[in-house]
């Protein structure tokens, strides 16, 4: 059975997919025996040249958002050249941090004209950020700022190794929905559209103890050293654990850091930044308006906080920035 | 042209509100037509994830009514749609909604008049407002973004 | 694809008028996919159009259907059942309210159309995503629980347990019977109230299905409809009801008496007493408020208020007897004590605390005079042998309560002689060796064996003593060395511990103390070494302390005495060094306390080096604490506790070595004597239950106190009587010689000491009415308890309570005797009652002739009372005067009235019977003012009919007091968690069609506890309110609405945000999946949680999300 042709690239972001996907150390070797890596500018330096021959690619894995012209063009073509489309990492799938430019008012087919005068000419940044989803259909998404080796890992098993991994049992398929982790054993594709991780929020892997709901005062991160071993919102800090899809394991909380939601919402939320709101703001510890006015006095851009990976894709009210999504063109 | 006509949700709870509607119908006090009813057990039952998604298909403005704070039939579920609301207002404005678009109003169940009221008034406030376009930031209207239905 | 079938209502015009219905028919009929037939038709709740649905759910076979017509308040149920009845489940239909939010408030036509369809397209539009839902069912225990024994709570309670159920009757009183037990007569028919009262009262009392539980209060009610748990506190009666046979001897003999509230405090009972003949349960019972401050505060427990109290009323052997029971040494305790009760006694906030502690030096005196012995009964002696190392207080305490439990008890002594610090630290001018060896030789002749010169350590110890057969051993050994200052000169000549000092003067009587004599220390020990000096002739006694006067840890009354003796005080100098002159102190140098205290409150004194004194003097006492001597500790080989104290279990006294149990001084370090008396006492039982039951003890409940400030009930019953002084010995004379200073109380002064104490207990447990009932029903040590009951259904039929009158200054009731209320004149009409049914003034018991009755005191009056009107005070005054009139038929009633309310059967002729027969002055209008000129009371009012004042002279008021609700109303609305109204009455479900149902299925409310009412419709009420139970119990189960909150467990996470949310406490939390799990059964389908859920875990039944977006959708499409 021939290798399955992979190309990697990365749109507008940090490459810290990329890095991921590097980061599989040992496997790495199971990985090149199932792939044949045919484009990874990255890493590489491929040009598009490489992909000028029509040869279908089989698997693309597209990480980083679409903020200019040329990430959409990126977009557009790896559509048409892979039969499955992967967004890889939350600048993919959500827009990620990038999208929160589109807070800002503005025209979305505006474009910034600074690359005329600059040398080396900057690309033409969009005014209005998207993820992948935003510009063409994507197949399969990896959530993650970055992705983490055991969720990349799983991907690569269910979509690239064709069956022939022979460590299908892996480790990180315990935290996968049923649906996946038992297409990835038996080697065939997990249903279409399938998001490589939990489907529970990250509440659920955390390794900390919830006791009461009671939120009687906010605290921003430097304000306060959190007690280990407590639940991060039951003493105060922001944590989005409470509506982010879980899959990390808790990897944040665990060492104090609150979730900021680089998983996206959860499987059954509607608005994930709605969700928090009404989790967060029905245990404030107050009986009377002016209490809880006080208290929701202290908090601070909440946009930016609960939509911080999201805003493109998932923010009910401001999702959909991009001007055309062009379903024409649709994998097998 | 003719007069900007914005739709108003109005999530009203079973037990006050939604009896104080009656009540103004069954009083014939005129109303503007722009409100439209939505009942729900409680005014705690009122996720604001259905706020964002009325704006979300189209409405320009929001109202929750529910019993008086003390008078819930549920005994506190009003007080936490209380809690919600201003958090819910810091949201919204951040997502460039105007305060006056989302609303909570106590209406008892006796309340028909002060119901009818508030609608018409609301109304009023809202045309002024003009139609709410999802967009971001401070100047909605410069967006020529139209919104999805689905998040 | 689903089959959606449309229904739109014309209602006549209501809706035809404005909407045009057909239109909408059949644009949706064509634009809405899953729309199979949309019909309009004039009247959809008309069986013709019930049947259209009917029809097409069977024809067309619908699985989804909407109804655009009037509100779903209205006619919901109908259609639903339409859809049901063709065999479609009716959660399938969703209904549009096109009338009264659309038809009648919208003036144009087509705005009302275009609305109306945008509703009815979101009904579609949801109405797809519905599920077929079904409620569940719980079966319902057939137990019910009345709270409230009026007479609602009595008649509910019969006719349930007369339909063959169980009955708890829950009452807040001693009784059952409520207020109507208090009337005299009845109105319109005017017949006994007692009479048709006590039938149904015994009847209860005797009825098999019902269980009273009185003196019980409800606490917290969990659980639903047909499957409730409550628990009820149940406070002790202290009698028995089933030995108690009412002879009522026990009363005769109760010292105490206390205004009666049965009898509106127009007389008085005693704590045990019946409130009358027919009461039931026909038992008696005692009134006990709590355990009085002062035994609370004595360490050793005595029962304080029971001896003051016998010794009040002379019964001195019983008083002592009392005191004896906890402490041996009553004159010693008189003498020295530290007298925390009396720093605790209540009367000290009126004018100062009753003299306790000289009342008990009395007693214990008498009884020497008088020669005889008061102790305790000895129970049968037992052989085994305890040891008691240490004569001291709690060393012979401990002999004393064993000996009496039986023991062989020794005691072994270090000293020559018996009593430790009492004989040795303790001058004879504070305590004479007689008195102490008089009580220490009432120990002994229990059969204590002492031997006086033996060491432990040296000629005793644990080993020995288990070889001669000892059991146990309790170690007192107290604190018998002087602790050091540890500055420069300390080990010069002259300079000497206070404690060497007293002991050394105790025993061989020689001791030289120099002319100017500097004691250093601030305790008890440095005052009495100081008077001591004084007595042994030190022409100068200085006494030095760290701590400011106000700081000084000895007691006040000493240091004036001493002061008066001579004495000078310097505060705040703490030593610096110890000058000498050829070997001999000199002098001290003194050098400024700042402070004793650091700010955590810990003995850590700073001082100011730089300001000195120096005070020259021939010899110093350092009294500055005691410690227990090292070497003792080292031998015992038992845990010691940091500060060299012997470490023990608190409640035990046991230490690490088994058998061994240590108390005193030894343990406390430097305590009060009747600190180690009480140890000495837990010893005893400890040692008792350790040879008995190998160390296991019976748990005894312990006793609420009372509360420590003193209450306005108190305050009444409390005249100011000056507390007795302790005759004294001059300073003069008693300077010079060691002759007791305090000379003690005379009878009658002890006895009228006795009478000051104002029994914050109410009983006193003096155990007068245990020693005078045959049948022993008599239990003092009973304790409350909280019972958890299973049941079914709940009547709440806690009635009512009576306006305060005295929140109508201006017409002095409280200040003017003859002004009373009109339940108090019941009372005065009551054959049972204070006069025996004769209407006397309270004042002079003369018989009045002008009565003044006053309307609506408390009722129908914003500024002052309340809003409503009481309904029966109009009634109860006509009768009140008729009863009055056959009492005195040449008296004269006047009423000052605002209206007559005389609505009801009989009322009005009743009424009039009052105005026209009885000669009644009916003047209407408001009193202003009642004042009192010269001997009579004098009325003044207007009469608004003639538009005048009017004064009216009156030998008695009568004030027709409104009905408000009971004063803890709280306590049962947050039990039950039932809504009350602005005022306090509990909401009924619906005002006219709901009156005794509540919004809480299974909890119904009876009587005038939902509203003021009279006697026949609280027993409607109570009827009603069985009815409804027992409804429910011949059902047999309930049906759980299926619109309650439904849990997705794969999604939760187990964050609990959903848990603290609910008001029902329908939400637990799973620790064994980790995950929020629901109680359908408890919840109510508010979808608080499922708004909370931060993972849409938790969805309502038919209000899930999917159905409100799409809804959502739909109405703005």
């Amino acid at each position: 059975m021939p290798k399955r042709r992979v190309a990697i690239y990365s749109a507008t972001g940090c490459s810290a997919c990329d890095n991921s996907i590097l980061g599989l150390h040992y496997q790495v070797g199971a990985f090149t025996g199932w792939a044949e890596i045919v484009f990874w500018p990255y890493l590489r330096g491929d040009s598009w040249q490489v992909l000028e021959d029509d040869r279908q690619i089989d698997v693309c894995f597209f990480c980083g958002s679409i903020a200019t012209e040329e990430d959409r063009h990126a977009a557009l073509r790896l559509r048409a050249a892979a039969r499955v489309l992967v967004a890889c990492g939350a600048c993919a799938a959500f827009g990620g941090l990038p999208g929160l430019v589109n807070l800002i008012p503005a025209d979305p087919t505006e474009m910034s004209t600074s690359s005329q005068d600059t040398w080396p000419p900057l690309p033409r940044a969009k005014s209005r950020v998207s993820g992948l989803p935003g510009i063409v259909p994507v197949d399969y998404f990896v959530p993650g700022c970055p992705p983490t080796q055991p969720l990349l890992w799983a991907c690569f098993q269910a979509l690239v190794s064709g069956g022939e991994s022979q460590i299908r049992a892996s480790f990180s398929a315990a935290r996968l929905p049923e649906a996946i982790s038992t297409a990835v054993a038996a080697g065939v594709l997990p249903p279409h559209g399938s998001t490589f991780a939990g489907e529970k929020a990250v509440c659920a892997s955390c390794c900390r103890a919830k006791e009461e709901k009671k939120f009687s005062r906010l605290y921003r991160g430097h304000e306060l050293d959190p007690d280990a071993g407590r639940c991060l919102l039951e003493q105060g800090l922001i944590c989005q654990g409470l509506a982010t899809r879980e899959g990390c394991g808790g990897l944040c909380t665990a060492v104090g850091v609150p979730c900021r939601g680089c998983f996206g919402k959860a499987e059954a939320v509607y608005d994930a930044g709605a969700k928090m709101v009404s989790a967060i703001s029905s245990t404030f510890d107050a009986a009377e308006a002016g209490q809880a006015s006080e208290m929701a006095a202290r908090f601070v851009d909440l946009a930016g906080t609960f939509y911080r990976y999201t805003l493109a894709e998932q923010c009910a009210l401001l999702a959909g920035a991009s001007e055309e999504r062009n379903d024409a063109i649709h994998g097998s | 042209m003719t007069q900007f006509e914005p739709k108003i949700v109005a999530f009203l709870c079973n037990w006050c509100s939604y009896v104080a509607a009656d009540a103004a119908g069954v009083a014939r006090l005129v109303q503007r037509p722009n409100v439209r009813v939505i009942r729900v057990f409680c005014s705690g039952m009122v996720d604001p994830g259905y706020v964002l998604k009325a704006f979300a298909s189209g409405a320009d403005a929001v109202l929750i009514a529910g019993c008086h704070p003390g008078d819930c039939h549920y005994i506190s579920g009003n007080i936490k749609a209380m809690r919600r609301s201003f958090l819910l207002h810091k949201l919204l404005t951040d997502l460039g909604v105007e305060k006056e678009r989302f609303r909570l109003e106590w209406i008892a169940a006796s309340e028909g008049p002060r119901y009818a009221t508030v609608v018409n008034e609301m109304t009023e406030q809202i045309r002024k407002l003009g139609p709410f376009r999802p967009a971001s930031g401070s100047k909605p209207e410069r967006s020529e973004l139209t919104c999805r239905k689905e998040g | 694809m689903k089959k959606v079938g449309v229904y739109i209502c014309h209602c006549g015009t209501n809706i035809g008028g404005t909407v045009d219905c057909h239109r909408i028919a059949e644009e949706l009929g064509q634009e809405v996919g899953e729309v199979v037939i949309c019909r309009d038709y004039k009247y959809m709740c008309s069986e013709p159009g019930q049947k259209l649905i009917r029809d097409d759910i069977r024809e067309l076979g619908l699985d989804h259907v909407v109804e655009a017509s009037c509100s779903p308040k209205m006619h919901e149920p109908t259609f639903r059942n339409a859809c049901s009845a063709a065999g479609m489940n009716p959660y399938l239909f969703e209904m549009v309210n096109i009338r009264e939010h659309c038809s009648w408030v919208t003036e144009d036509p087509e705005a009302a159309t275009q609305k109306a369809k945008h509703l009815i397209r979101a009904a579609i539009a949801r109405v797809v995503h519905q599920t077929p839902l079904k409620g569940s069912t719980k079966s319902v225990n057939p137990t019910a629980m009345v709270v409230g024994g009026g007479i609602a709570g009595i008649t509910a309670a019969l006719k349930i347990a007369n339909a063959g159920y169980k009955v708890y009757l829950v009452e807040k009183e001693e009784i059952i019977g409520g207020k109507m037990a208090q009337f005299d007569k009845t109105f319109p028919t005017l017949d006994c109230s007692g009479c048709i009262l006590t039938p149904k009262t015994s009847e209860v009392g005797r009825h098999p299905n019902i269980e009273i539980l009185t003196k019980s209060e409800l606490l917290e009610v969990k659980g639903f409809v047909g499957n409730f748990t409550a628990r009820v506190l149940q406070k002790p009666r202290y009698v028995s009801i089933e030995k108690c046979t009412g002879c009522g001897d026990c009363q005769k003999v109760c010292p105490v008496e206390i205004s009666s509230p049965f009898e509106l405090g127009m007389t008085t009972r005693h704590p045990i007493s019946r409130p009358f003949p027919q009461a039931i349960p026909n038992t008696y019972s005692i009134w006990r408020a709590g355990m009085p401050p002062c035994q609370a505060a004595c360490p050793a427990g005595v029962n304080v208020q029971g001896y003051m109290t016998l010794t009040g009323a002379g019964k001195y052997g019983e008083a002592l007897a009392l005191v004896r029971e906890r402490m041996p040494f009553a004159s010693v305790c008189g003498r020295i004590c530290a007298r925390p009760c009396e720093d605790a006694c209540k009367r000290g906030q009126v004018d100062a605390p009753s003299a306790i502690c000289y009342t008990k030096r009395f007693l214990g005196d008498y009884e020497k005079e008088q020669g005889i012995d008061w102790n305790p009964p000895r129970k049968d002696p037992r052989e085994e042998k305890v040891a008691v190392v240490g004569a001291g207080p709690g060393g012979l305490s401990a002999a004393y309560f064993l000996a009496l439990e039986g023991y062989q008890v020794t005691v072994f002594e270090k000293l020559p002689v018996l009593g430790g610090m009492l004989a040795v630290g303790i001058p004879d001018y504070r305590l004479s060796k007689e008195v102490l060896d008089a009580e220490i030789r009432m120990v002994t002749d229990l059969g204590v064996t002492v031997k006086t010169g033996t060491a432990f350590g040296r000629d005793v110890t644990f080993e020995s003593l288990e070889q001669d057969g000892y059991k146990a051993v309790f170690l007192a050994t107290g604190l018998h060395v002087s602790r050091g200052l540890n500055v420069e000169g300390e080990d010069l000549e002259g300079v000497t511990g206070g404690i060497e000092f007293l002991r050394k003067w105790a025993l061989d009587g020689d001791v030289t103390v120099g002319s100017s004599v500097v004691v250093i220390g601030g305790g008890n020990v440095a005052v009495d070494v100081a008077r001591t000096a004084v007595r042994l002739g030190a022409k100068k006694v200085e006494l030095v302390c760290l701590e400011s006067r106000e700081q000084m840890p000895a007691w006040e009354r000493e240091i004036l005495e001493a002061v008066e003796e001579g004495v000078v005080i310097h505060n705040s100098w703490g030593p610096k060094r110890f000058l000498e002159s050829n070997g001999h102190v000199s002098a001290v140098e003194l050098k400024r306390c700042t402070s004793v205290f650091d700010e955590s409150g810990a003995f850590n004194p700073s001082y100011d080096e730089a300001e000195v004194l120096e005070l020259p003097c021939d010899s110093v006492l350092v009294a500055i604490g005691q410690s227990s001597e090292r070497l003792l500790l080292d031998q015992l080989g038992l845990e010691i506790a940091p500060g060299g104290r012997i470490s023990v279990d608190p409640d035990t006294l046991a230490t690490s070595r088994p058998g061994v149990f240590a108390g005193g001084d030894g343990v406390l370090g430097p305590a009060t004597f009747v600190q180690a008396v009480a140890h000495g006492r837990q010893a005893a039982r400890s040692i008792h239950s350790y040879i008995e039951y190998g160390g296991l003890r019976p748990i005894e409940a312990k006793e609420k106190p009372v509360p420590p400030e003193i209450s306005e009930a108190e305050r009444r019953r409390t005249p100011p009587i000056s507390r007795h002084q302790m005759p004294m010995l001059e300073p003069e004379v008693r300077k010079n010689s060691f002759a007791p200073v305090e000379l003690g109380f005379s009878e009658e002064m002890a006895q009228k000491e006795g009478q000051r104490c104002i029994e914050c207990g109410i009983c006193c447990q003096c155990g007068e009415c245990v020693r005078a009932c045959g049948p022993q029903a008599i239990d003092l040590s009973e304790r409350e308890r909280v019972r958890e009951l299973e049941v079914g259904a709940i009547v709440v039929a806690t009635g009512i309570d009576i306006f305060d009158a005295s929140r109508y200054q201006e017409y002095g009731y409280g200040r003017y005797p003859d002004v009373i209320t009109n339940l108090q004149f019941e009372r005065l009409c009551n054959a049972s009652g204070p006069t025996q049914g004769k209407v006397l003034r309270p004042s002079d018991g003369t018989v009045p002739q002008n009565v003044v009755f006053v309307q609506c005191v408390g009722s129908r009056d914003r500024a002052k009372g309340y809003e409503y009107c009481s309904k029966v005070c109009c009634m109860i005054t006509a009768k009140q005067l008729s009863i009055f009139k056959h009492h005195n038929p040449n008296g004269q009633p006047y009423v000052f009235y605002i209206d007559n309310r005389a609505g009801g059967k009989g009322y009005e002729e009743f009424l009039r019977r009052a105005i026209e027969e009885e000669g009644a002055q009916y003047i209407r209008g408001r009193v202003a003012k009642i004042y009192q000129e010269g001997g009579r009371l004098v009325v003044r009012g207007e009469n608004s009919l003639v538009g005048a004042p009017v004064e009216v002279e009156a030998d008695l008021v009568v004030l027709a007091t409104g009905l408000t609700p009971q004063k803890d109303y709280t306590s049962v609305s947050r039990a039950l968690n039932l809504a009350t109204d602005k005022y306090g009455f509990f909401m009924e479900l619906h005002p006219k069609l709901g009156p005794v149902e509540t919004a809480l299925t299974g909890i119904y409310v009876a009587g005038a506890a939902q509203g003021p009412k009279d006697i026949p419709e609280s027993v409607a009420q109570g009827g009603a309110a069985a009815g409804e139970v027992l409804t429910l119990f011949s059902v047999g189960q309930v049906e759980i609405e299926p619109t309650v909150a439904r849990l997705e467990e794969r999604l939760c996470t187990g964050c609990r945000t959903c848990v603290e949310l609910c008001a029902y406490s329908a939400i637990s939390f799973d620790d064994s999946r980790k995950t929020a799990s629901i109680n359908d059964a408890l919840c109510q389908g508010c979808g608080t949680c499922a708004a909370a859920c931060p993972v849409a875990a938790i969805r309502v039944q038919h209000f899930t999300p999917d159905e409100i977006y799409a809804q959502i959708e739909g109405i703005l499409a």
